[in-house]
């Protein structure tokens, strides 16, 4: 069996906001880059936030995730950046060709320069009840209702208060549902002040050091059973929806199977890509942007990815070393800026969420 | 003498600074580094509440007030539909989201601008006008939680890897006959070799496996990954 395959300098893999920046640095070098997205529509993760984002004017500040998320796509159609949607890298192989699959045909690329923005995956909490209907990630829950406009429950049970935790209960009541707690382990809320203070607002509960002993339930969730694990005592919630927010892996199958080394870091989500300041992984030519090279949130992805997009343009000896490193010292300021927080309050729902996925 | 000024609930250096950069008279300040939480300055502020729509933390309102009167006006940002109607009677919340008191809805202010967070001004009394932070959105469902005796002390067992049907306890009797090594464990049990590719049952499982070696999921090495990454058909593979 032979599939064709397409020969290009640049492909980069995912359309998420990493990528998509990625692509737009590439294509200033004057690279023609090509961008694979699996879904239907460019934009990624993006695409679902439907809250304002912090930052500053750079990262689209005081604007909507998903209106930041339309911009890129705007900008790469007016860029004439190749999008290829509904377009499956469902391999890496170690001589550096990808197999594409898209809805009519299966073909293989071969790049001199790959970008893997993956992006990350919810993680599972474990409980009895877990495989019930009803239970489900809270970014799973934030398709539902802000892509599909289908509403997953009407009285929910958060687990989780990093800022996924509190964004997902927050847009969960601002489509009609109802919030019967949300619920932590840790002794603190995990993510913004601002974000708790949404919810705080109109009056909903954050219950700190509680967990989810099981959810109750026949043919669905109806009830979910939680420890305050000062007291022990269990309290039974009724609700018809448990959002799990307990962290996310980085998506990191495809940089391994191509031969990209990992390194394991709790705070960034688990095994992520060893990557250096410029987002080149072990293999030479290949870059990492985004979630994949640690669970950070959008604007540092947006970062990371002009930063891959000009290494990998480099390497391509489309731009001289001089330039690219001013343009690097920008992003890195900028990045310094971004992270500035993360590392000490925030960003820590990663931290525990490894002895959380077990309850039992 | 009429009095406009902002309140700001922002309390934590997070980088953010669109109400800085939205103020047309440079009444907010963030400055650098972007993390600084914002210094404001009343005398610059004419109560244009452009901040107030920009703030992606929903956290500064404007208030009016006039001397001598026991009324005050709060304008503050609200992301929910339907939106109240001006004359309306609505119940005011605080901080907390309790409710402190009731107050009528003078304005409402959703244009483009606002950008999907509407501006709307409620007019309370002065006893509770700086401490209100929030109308009360629709009756909310506020059914007490059912406190439940004797939980805790059994075994429950479940599904560990839904696309294969294995057992928590399945994988933890095979983990005591010793098989600890992810891989070997993975092909006894079938954990993480069913439809998802262990997207959701590798990390319960290694997660186990710290448990019971006392290593951690670090220590234990890394997932493997074999092409696809998502199933495909042997029949699009080789049609």
């Amino acid at each position: 069996m032979s599939y064709t395959c397409e020969e290009r300098d640049l492909v980069v893999i995912g359309a998420g906001p990493a990528g998509l920046c990625a692509a737009l640095e590439a294509v200033s070098h004057k690279c023609d880059p090509l961008v694979l997205d699996e879904n239907h529509r460019g934009g990624g993760q993006l695409l679902k936030q439907v809250h304002k984002f912090f930052g500053s004017h750079h990262h689209g500040a005081g604007k909507r995730g998903f209106q930041i998320g339309e911009e890129l796509v705007e900008k790469c159609e007016e860029k004439q950046v190749e999008i290829r949607l509904n377009s499956l890298a469902a391999a890496f192989f170690q001589d550096g060709s990808i197999l594409v699959r898209d809805p009519k045909k299966i073909y293989l690329l071969k790049s001199k320069a790959t970008i893997i923005a993956t992006g990350a995956v919810e993680k599972p909490l474990a409980f009895p009840g877990w495989t019930l209907p009803g239970v489900m990630g809270a970014g799973g829950a934030q398709t539902l209702m802000n892509v599909h406009r289908v509403l997953p429950g009407r009285r929910i049970a958060m687990v989780g208060s990093g800022n996924v935790g509190l964004i997902v209960a927050y847009q969960l009541v601002q489509a009609g549902a109802s919030i019967a707690c949300i619920i932590e382990v840790d002794d603190k809320v995990k993510g913004y002040q601002v974000h708790r203070d949404k919810l705080r607002k109109l009056g909903i509960k954050i219950l700190l050091r509680h967990r989810v002993v099981r959810a109750e339930g026949d043919d669905c969730v109806r009830a979910v059973l939680v420890e305050d694990m000062q007291t022990g005592r269990v309290f039974r919630y009724k609700v018809d929806g448990i959002c799990l927010a307990v962290g996310m892996s980085p998506l990191v199958e495809l940089p391994l199977m191509r031969g990209c080394e990992l390194e394991y870091n709790l705070r960034l989500g688990g095994w992520v890509v060893r990557h250096d300041e410029n987002m080149r992984t072990s293999c030479p030519n290949v870059y990492v942007a985004g979630d994949v090279s640690g669970v950070e949130e959008a604007s540092i992805a947006m970062e990371e990815g002009r930063l891959a997009g000009i290494s990998a343009c480099v390497d391509l000896g489309l731009i001289a070393k001089g330039k690219a490193q001013n343009k690097r010292k920008e992003i890195l300021e900028r990045l310094r800026e971004l992270r500035a927080i993360s590392g000490k309050e925030v960003g820590e729902d990663q931290r525990s969420s490894e002895e959380r996925n077990l309850t039992v | 003498m009429k009095r406009k000024y902002i309140l700001i609930d922002c309390f934590q250096d997070i980088p953010c600074n669109p109400c800085e950069e939205i103020c047309p008279h440079k009444a907010i300040e963030v400055g650098s580094p972007i993390t600084r939480t914002p210094r404001y300055y009343e005398e610059r502020c004419d109560g244009c509440a452009k901040c107030v729509a920009v703030c992606p933390g929903l956290c500064i309102y404007l208030v009016e007030e006039e001397e001598g009167s026991d009324k005050m006006t709060i304008t503050l940002p609200y992301e929910f539909l339907p939106l109240p109607r001006k004359g309306e009677l609505a119940s005011v919340l605080d901080y907390n989201g309790r409710e402190v008191g009731q107050g009528i809805v003078k304005r409402v202010k959703n244009t483009k601008s606002e950008n999907g967070t509407a501006l709307i001004s409620v007019e309370v009394s002065r006893a509770i006008g700086l401490a209100a932070r929030n109308i009360l959105i629709r009756k909310t469902d506020d059914s007490e939680p059912e406190l439940v005796e004797g939980e805790r002390e059994s075994f429950t067992d479940f599904q560990i890897c839904r696309c294969e049907e294995v057992l928590l306890s399945e994988l933890r009797t095979l983990a005591k006959m010793g098989i600890v090594f992810a891989p070997n464990l993975r092909r006894f049990s079938r954990v993480g070799l069913g439809l998802c590719q262990g997207k959701a049952c590798s990390e319960l499982m290694f997660s186990e496996l710290s448990n019971i070696t006392g290593m951690t999921v670090g220590e234990l090495g890394h997932p493997k990954a074999r092409p696809p990454v998502r199933p495909i058909k042997l029949r699009e593979l080789f049609g």
